[in-house]
């Protein structure tokens, strides 16, 4: 993929309500993502205490979703939740079937609790933070395996 | 008919009035006056009756009307709805009923009592009824979701602007949104919202203020670190007037946090901020870290110096649980 390429794949999106996009040639991958991002800058830092090495890790390593796989990421920097409060069960497990509209997690920043739900309906296929964990802005949550036919 | 029999109790301040007077004033027989007394105290007027002498008022209660609060705000335009309950499990609750039902922004459920009052994690929020005020307010701000946690410390400003407007007693701040007075806690917010990473749904804002409680209202273990309005002045408050206080200044925080951001409001934050330079116990994650408070930064987030360090931090969660007293 030269830059040429990715000039014309930038062309071709400004015209289109596409807000992601992902390309792959060969080895190269090319990752767009448009809208709000850019509007504000993003907070780069970590809640307290700054990530462990692995942690960040754990994140970047996470696999990329596929076709049929919906993210949910993070809007807000702040910290993950896996259940409403310390001694009740988590939302979601890996294997649940959720439906638009459900409650995945919390995310917590500022003693603002943020419910975060899901936008699509499926099956939880992988939650990538575990509970109680700092995440960033932007950062991927869970998969969601989308329904058959509803992708 | 009620409201003519409290009038009639209110003229003659605190002095009897004998059933006959009263009956003849409301075209109605002893008996019948009886009754209304007995209405009237299940809404929590305290009137005493004696034989041979009749009744009189000894005690009115607290009651927010909202003819009355609005008439006391000075921007009632930003107020869409307002909603006055007697009890209810929990405004918060309520409020984000009313969102999913599609209420406008500017939605106030405010009750005298919850029976399931909530701070964060599920926690216990007292909320004896007539004492306190119990508010929430729904939101749908033009923001990103990014921008949403900041609304909390707009909040808890709004919450020392009103109660220092009624009280005159200084209010501080602690980060990120609980309110002080003289190094005690008298206030909490609990705030919700719904977002996905592009679209902020609404946002909702519970405020629960200690207004009129005395030290036997809280449980035990709160008796040393909470307190209230009225434990602070040393006289009792008209909620209403509290109320019309919050509501008016978060207006006011509100369109200055849209047009200039949490920069617009950080020396208002800063001057009322008690604990900048002080030694303090900060908790996150089950860990407690010593350090010192060296202010927020320009979006709200907490500085934060660990003890022995050079570094300053920026905390996004957490919070302080201790601080030198």
């Amino acid at each position: 993929m030269n830059l040429k390429e990715i000039k014309e794949i930038l062309e071709l999106l400004k015209g289109s309500d596409v807000s992601e996009l992902e390309v792959a040639r060969g080895e190269n991958v090319l990752k767009v993502r448009r809208g709000a991002v850019t509007e504000f800058r993003p907070v780069p830092t970590a809640p307290y205490p700054p990530p462990m090495p692995a942690e960040e890790a754990a994140a970047v390593k996470a696999p990329a979703p596929k076709a049929n796989i919906k993210e949910i990421v993070s809007p807000i920097v702040g910290t993950f939740y896996r259940a409403p409060a310390p001694d009740a069960a988590p939302f979601v497990e890996v294997g649940a079937r959720v439906t638009k509209g459900q409650v995945l997690c919390i995310v917590e920043a500022m003693k603002i609790m943020n419910q975060i739900e899901s936008d699509v309906s499926g099956t939880v296929a992988a939650i990538l933070v575990e509970n109680a964990q700092p995440v960033a802005y932007g950062q991927p949550l869970f998969h969601i395996a989308l329904d058959q036919g509803t992708a | 008919m009620g409201d003519l029999l409290r009038r009639i109790l209110e003229e003659h301040q605190g002095q009897f009035v004998s059933g006959r007077e009263i009956g003849s004033r409301l075209g109605m027989s002893r008996a019948a006056v009886w009754k209304r007394v007995q209405s009237l105290r299940r809404r929590g007027f305290g009137i005493e009756g004696a034989r041979g002498a009749g009744y009189r008022l000894i005690a009115s209660p607290d009651v927010i009307e909202e003819a009355d609060l609005i008439s006391r705000l000075a921007r009632p335009s930003f107020w869409k709805s307002i909603l006055l309950l007697p009890v209810t499990d929990s405004t918060n609750r309520r409020a984000a009923e009313l969102a999913e039902k599609g209420a406008p922004h500017g939605t106030v459920v405010c009750a005298d009592a919850q029976t399931a009052g909530r701070g964060r994690f599920g926690r216990r929020w007292e909320s004896p009824p007539g004492l306190n005020l119990y508010v929430s307010l729904l939101l749908r701000p033009p923001m990103e979701p990014l921008l949403a946690p900041q609304l909390t410390l707009v909040t808890a400003i709004a919450l020392a602007k009103a109660a220092e407007s009624a009280s005159g007693i200084p209010a501080d701040l602690k980060w990120p949104n609980d309110l002080y007075l003289g190094d005690r806690k008298a206030a909490g917010i609990l705030a919700e919202m719904s977002a996905d990473q592009d679209r902020l749904r609404h946002v909702v804002i519970g405020a629960g203020l200690n207004v009129n409680a005395d030290l036997a209202d809280f449980p035990e273990e709160l008796r040393k670190t909470a307190t209230s309005l009225r434990l602070q002045a040393g006289r009792s408050f008209r909620r209403v007037e509290v109320l019309a206080f919050f509501l008016d200044a978060f207006a006011e925080c509100f369109d200055e946090f849209l047009s200039g951001g949490f920069a617009a409001l950080y020396p208002e934050w800063k001057r009322r901020s008690f604990l900048d330079g002080r030694r303090v116990v900060f908790r996150y994650r089950d860990k407690d870290i010593e350090g010192t408070v060296m202010g927020v930064d320009e979006n709200g987030a907490l500085l934060f110096r660990r003890l022995g360090s050079q570094h300053t931090e920026r905390l996004h969660s957490g919070e302080i649980i201790s601080f030198a007293r």
